[in-house]
């Protein structure tokens, strides 16, 4: 399944980095917006 | 079959919404040569304002494996196998893109642990909301069951090559090369059903 050459791996694992960080801003981004100040 | 898959034919699209949402389509992919590499076929097409060149050859020179054919058309062959140890900026771009849309449609699966089951609880009329609640709890073990399973009976890669193809060939700047789509049977990684044929 990860056959997989080191670039293709190192590209994904960055993308993937991005990719959850920015998800999961978005996430509590929208909580704050909705008015959520301190942890659920 | 004579050759020639496409999107709506048979039951080809269910095929192709079980490898998105397994996420197939970049876990088996791997963008070897003669198989499609599909977000890199569409980036390559996308031309940037006035400048004729697509946004791959803006982003760093582009070493992949599309090439624009003069005239309508491109031929794609995939990433060749980097010689670097390090990914150029176009197949991160390449990935980028692949990966995000993968992420965006597994999302909207409306099972417990993920984001489309808040859309679709938000949608549902309130005389469904308790039907809903209940299969919650059940949720994780539906979308275990869904990865596991659902691959089995997705597209092997070069049908998803073919598919693609055939369903571009509708449409002017077709993907493939002189006259007709070509198919090429590629066995790779754990796809080891041939699946495609040669035009």
């Amino acid at each position: 399944m990860f056959s997989l050459d080191p670039a293709t791996l190192i590209a994904r694992i960055i993308v993937l980095l991005v990719a959850f960080t920015i998800h999961e801003f978005a996430h509590a981004w929208t909580a704050t917006r909705f008015g959520m100040t301190r942890r659920a | 079959m004579n050759g020639r898959l496409t999107l709506i034919q048979s039951h080809t699209w269910i095929r192709w919404f079980f490898a998105v949402v397994s996420g197939r389509i970049w876990l088996g992919q791997a963008c070897t040569r003669e198989s499609l590499c599909i977000t890199e076929a569409f980036l390559i097409r996308t031309d940037v304002g006035f400048t004729g060149r697509s946004v791959l050859q803006l982003f760093d020179g582009y070493s992949g494996g599309c090439t624009l054919s003069p005239g309508p058309g491109i031929r794609c062959e995939g990433f060749a196998a980097s010689s670097s140890f390090l990914p150029s900026l176009s197949k991160i771009l390449v990935e980028f893109v692949t990966i995000n849309m993968v992420l965006m449609l597994f999302n909207l699966i409306p099972l417990a642990p993920l984001d489309g089951e808040k859309i679709l609880d938000y949608l549902l009329p309130p005389s469904m909301q308790s039907t809903f609640e209940s299969i919650r709890p059940y949720g994780p073990m539906i979308l275990i069951v869904v990865a596991v399973v659902l691959p089995y009976f997705a597209l092997t890669s070069s049908e998803r090559s073919c598919a693609l193809l055939n369903a571009h060939d509708e449409f002017p700047g077709r993907l493939s090369g002189e006259g007709g789509v070509s198919c090429w049977t590629v066995l790779e990684g754990d796809d080891n059903s041939p699946g495609s044929n040669r035009d």
